[in-house]
């Protein structure tokens, strides 16, 4: 403050003058009032310093009374203090988990430099669609000014220790690792020459199947390692957590030309197969790189005009936000219900520190009275919202503790994988920054309104005029309104979801999946190369598996109805011209005879494969509804002929069969091909048994299987309807904490009712009680009540239905056949929060009624 | 204390307060001329003296400080028991002179 600096002047000045007077020259008066002064700096220092603790002083005083005013309200403190607890802290463990999955950058180094590549429509990123020949072209022509590289999961059957092992492996182009900046923390990273065909098999292994097979063993590198029939030589360990999303990946192996799903036609025709990446060189910005990169694609389209993926465009996105992007939407609607609730807890406490703060009236008119100046009161009483909101901050880590495990846990199994979360500095800060500003919002209300009334009114009445009591009901009646408009958004959002829940399962499916069994069969590509050799392992495994006691079928797909979709093909229609790449397209499944039978889809017309339909027989297909009335509308589709796939094969349509939903997420089914297992064999196929009665042991199933080849892994038996519901996690999930949210919604809002109402019949008793004098009855009373709760209702309802609606449009991509604004659950859900609001007021509409009118009119 | 009785008497500025004190206790209390002005803060902080902002007799911009009542009590309160504990240690030096 230069306001001492300005004294001390003064007066040096005055004193100066004084020895001026009496003679004294002008210079040595200075020095003679400087000497007596004494240390200048000093006597500034030590004033400024009287008040910089004071402030410190004044805050500590605030603090203990403010710990006082609560430790006297013990019942008001605690309630306060959970609710807080409880919304803070799930909030930020919330918040935690999204920090994880969306916010915190990818552990990979320069991360903003990684964009994700893919062809087709935005959205559709992990859907492995970035074909071989592509890649080859992108890689080169892409060099100067980004590292291109792909990536393919497939599954493998590591032999050499007991039976074999079915695992996942990577395989990914040589440069995979370097342009993601992951180097293994033991030995090396692929290289070029590599990644050729005909090279040497070599592998990188995973740092939890280093720990668990070789127990973390140096020596490692160097030795081979059987990986589908074929030696690999593993040459690097790669770092402990690296993972590319989801599952953990065992091993890695490059060769790209080599995997499974490329047959050389394949590769030519642009099968598409691969996850793209790019890591763009310094200095070279997203904008600039698409550019570039749309120019190459529109190359890949000149010259390959033939392949079937030159009708889709090039996108390139930050691999940052693409990472985890299916678990975005689920996600924030779970964040919007938790904050939902904060913000309702937070309505509830403001209810209550207005209630307590209106109760203290009196006390602080006297202090005001007394002398204490405005700014210290107003000090005060945000010191006391603070150390509330601290208190309620303090006591919510625990609860974001407990509740990060249990969330990340179900995040994980049912939404998407995400990383670890961990209740890092930022998120802690934010919680803390949440609390302070909750609290400072809880102080600076009733501080405002205290600081405007009159102190002097408030001693003379009793605290209960009209006009203050009035005031404080219609303050609280808004907050209250607001927690309905809230509630209805959210318990509509929990309907939706759940009405969507149940619609997709409960929706016929078009299969019989109760007790079916399921096999996963991942041949080895080296030695099932051969169409005869997969199809004579197939006959094997079903003739065990048929020979069960207690199988009724059995049954071998490439890929299973409602579990996976089927895949691609382009097909030609006899008679119908041939369009390129723009032929219409197909999904295709190869199924054994017994498929039909065993999934309970229904023959509609023509007949089901059999044995005749050998790998040397005419070539037979048979197609569902969809395909049927699609080409073939009106007339039989049964006899027709179908030219598919890359190497034209021409063959009969035989059967139509029943539709069956392309996934539990769709409503309606795909044009399908079904094609005989023995003339179109895969080497990813399923096996699936049905029982006749009771199930079948697992292990039973699972040593026969084994036992058609003891070098082929085979995958552990699961209950197909089991695998179904693990698709219908996320739905499920998401549905459940939305309701479970909602339902805590709607009982905060009761109370918040409930507290209004009860202290409206408080303050009006005077009003009340005069009424009864004047003959009012029982049930005009209560009728008073609760028209009061039914205004506050309505308002709130107008503000919360186009709220509802509004919100609902953010999570409509998980409403499945139902609308946002289905107007039958609205009115539904309104009608459950007029029966909330009924329930909250009845005791308080009881208690008005039996006011004794003589006691209210005296208690003054 | 000392600047409270002064004040008491009359409200006045820093310079003047210790011109004051210097003839109050007849030169016996030099105190240093800097520390008032600690001093005074002290007394404002405790909420025993107002200041306000004025013109002096020699047209110069001064701070005058004045006594409140708070402060008008405590210093009573204090001279009381100052003049307790005087007339304490009196007893203790010369028993029966009373």
């Amino acid at each position: 403050m230069s306001e001492f600096s300005d004294e001390i002047r003064a007066h040096l000045e005055e004193k100066a003058e004084e020895l001026m007077a009496r003679g004294m020259p002008r210079e040595d008066a200075w020095h003679a009032a400087r000497r007596e002064f004494g240390n200048l700096t000093h006597a500034e220092e030590r004033s400024r310093e009287v008040w910089r603790w004071s402030l410190l002083d004044d805050a500590v005083a605030d603090v203990r009374y403010a710990l006082r005013q609560l430790a006297k309200a013990p019942g008001f403190t605690v309630a306060a203090v959970a609710t807080l607890a409880l919304g803070i802290g799930a909030n930020t463990a919330m918040y935690s988990v999204i920090d994880a999955a969306l916010v915190r950058p990818l552990e990979f180094s320069e991360p903003e430099r990684l964009l994700m590549l893919w062809t087709g429509e935005a959205g559709d990123v992990w859907s492995y669609s970035f074909s071989y020949p592509r890649f080859r072209l992108f890689e080169e022509r892409a060099r100067g000014f980004a590292d291109v590289a792909v990536y393919d999961d497939e599954v493998v059957t590591v032999t050499g220790a007991g039976s074999p092992e079915r695992l996942t492996g990577g395989r990914v182009s040589a440069n995979f690792f370097a342009v993601l900046g992951v180097s293994p923390v033991l030995g090396r990273g692929f290289r070029e020459e590599e990644d050729r065909h005909g090279a040497p098999a070599v592998a990188l292994i995973s740092h939890e199947y280093w720990q668990r097979r070789y127990h973390g063993d140096a020596g490692v590198l160097g030795r081979g390692l059987r990986v589908d029939a074929e030696e690999a030589v593993i040459i690097g360990v790669l770092p402990a957590g690296f993972r590319l999303r989801t599952e953990a990946i065992d091993i890695w192996r490059t060769r790209m030309i080599d995997t499974r799903t490329f047959a050389p036609e394949s590769v030519r025709l642009g099968a598409q197969y691969l996850i793209a990446i790019a890591r763009l060189r310094p200095g070279v910005t997203p904008a600039q790189a698409r550019s570039k990169l749309s120019a190459i694609d529109a190359q890949y389209k000149k010259d390959n005009a033939g392949n079937s993926d030159v009708t889709q465009r090039i996108q390139a996105e930050p691999l940052e936000q693409e990472m985890y992007v299916n678990a975005r939407t689920p996600l924030l609607v779970l964040w919007g219900a938790v904050g939902g609730l904060l913000l309702l807890a937070c309505a509830n406490v403001a209810n209550l520190v207005l209630a307590r703060s209106l109760a203290r009236h009196r006390e602080i008119a006297l202090r005001m009275a007394l002398g204490a100046p405005g700014s210290r009161i107003v000090c005060q009483l945000i010191t006391e919202g603070v150390l509330l909101a601290a208190l309620g901050g303090v006591a919510a880590l625990p609860v974001a503790w407990w509740s990060l495990a249990a969330l990340a846990a179900m995040v994980r199994e049912t939404i998407s994988s995400i990383p670890e979360p961990h209740l890092n500095a930022p998120v802690l800060a934010s919680a803390f920054a949440l609390a302070a500003a909750i609290g400072v919002a809880f102080g600076l209300s009733p501080a405002w309104w205290l600081l405007r009334s009159k102190p002097e009114h408030a001693l003379r009445t009793s605290g209960r005029s009209v006009t203050a009591g009035g005031w404080s009901i219609r303050a609280r009646e808004a907050i209250v309104a607001l927690e309905v408009a809230l509630s209805m958004a959210m318990l509509a959002a929990g309907a939706l979801l759940a009405q969507s829940f149940v619609r997709m399962t409960s929706m016929e499916t078009g299969v019989h999946t109760s007790g079916v069994v399921h096999v996963p069969l991942d041949l080895m590509p080296d030695l099932y190369q051969a169409p005869e050799a997969r199809g004579r392992f197939y006959d094997e495994v079903l003739r065990r598996a048929s020979a069960l006691p207690g199988v009724r079928s059995a049954a071998v797909s490439s890929r299973v109805d409602l579990l996976q979709h089927g895949l691609g093909y382009m097909i030609r229609l006899e008679g119908r011209p041939d369009l390129g790449p723009r032929n219409p397209g197909s999904r295709g499944r190869s199924v054994s005879p017994a498929y039909f039978d065993t999934l309970g889809i229904r023959l509609l017309r023509g007949r089901v494969f059999s044995e005749r339909d050998s790998v040397n027989a005419p070539r037979v297909v048979i197609v569902n509804e969809a395909f049927a009335k699609l080409h073939y509308p009106g007339v039989d589709a049964v006899g027709r002929h179908v030219v598919y796939s890359t190497d034209r094969v021409d063959c009969e349509i035989v059967g139509v069969v029943r539709d069956v939903r392309a996934s539990l997420a769709e409503t309606g089914a795909e044009p399908t091909m079904y094609l005989p297992l023995a003339q179109r064999p895969w080497l990813v196929a399923h096996l699936l048994i049905r029982p006749s009665g009771p199930p079948v042991a697992a292990e039973t199933i699972r040593k026969q299987v084994q036992a058609a080849d003891p070098e082929q892994a085979v995958g552990q038996p699961r209950l197909l309807d089991d695998m179904l519901a693990d698709r219908l996690g996320q739905p499920r999930t998401t549905m459940s904490a939305v309701a479970a949210f909602a339902l805590v919604a709607l009982l905060l809002a009761g109370i918040g009712i409930y507290g209004v109402s009860a202290y409206a019949v408080t303050q009006r008793s005077r009003e009340i009680g005069i009424r009864i004098t004047l003959g009012a009855g029982q049930e005009q009373v209560r009728a008073l009540v609760f028209r009061r709760t039914l205004a506050v209702l309505l308002v709130g309802l107008a503000a919360g239905v186009p709220l509802a609606i509004a919100m609902g449009r953010l999570y409509a991509g998980l409403l499945f056949g139902v609308r946002p604004a289905e107007p039958v659950t609205l009115a539904a859900v309104a009608g459950l929060l007029g029966l909330m609001a009924v329930g909250a007021s009845w005791a308080p509409a009881a208690r008005a009624a039996r006011i004794d009118p003589a006691l209210s009119l005296r208690a003054e | 204390m000392m600047i409270l009785r002064i004040l008491r008497l009359r409200p006045m500025h820093g310079y003047a307060l210790s011109q004051e004190i210097r003839a109050a206790s007849h030169d016996a209390l030099l105190v240093e001329e800097g520390s008032l002005y600690p001093a005074l803060q002290r007394l404002l902080k405790e909420g025993w003296v107002k200041a306000e902002w004025s013109m002096s007799a020699t047209n110069r911009r001064v701070r005058i400080y004045r006594l409140t009542p708070a402060g008008s009590k405590h210093y009573e309160r204090e001279v009381a028991s100052f003049n307790s504990m005087v007339e304490g240690i009196r007893r203790v030096l010369a028993p029966g002179e009373a």
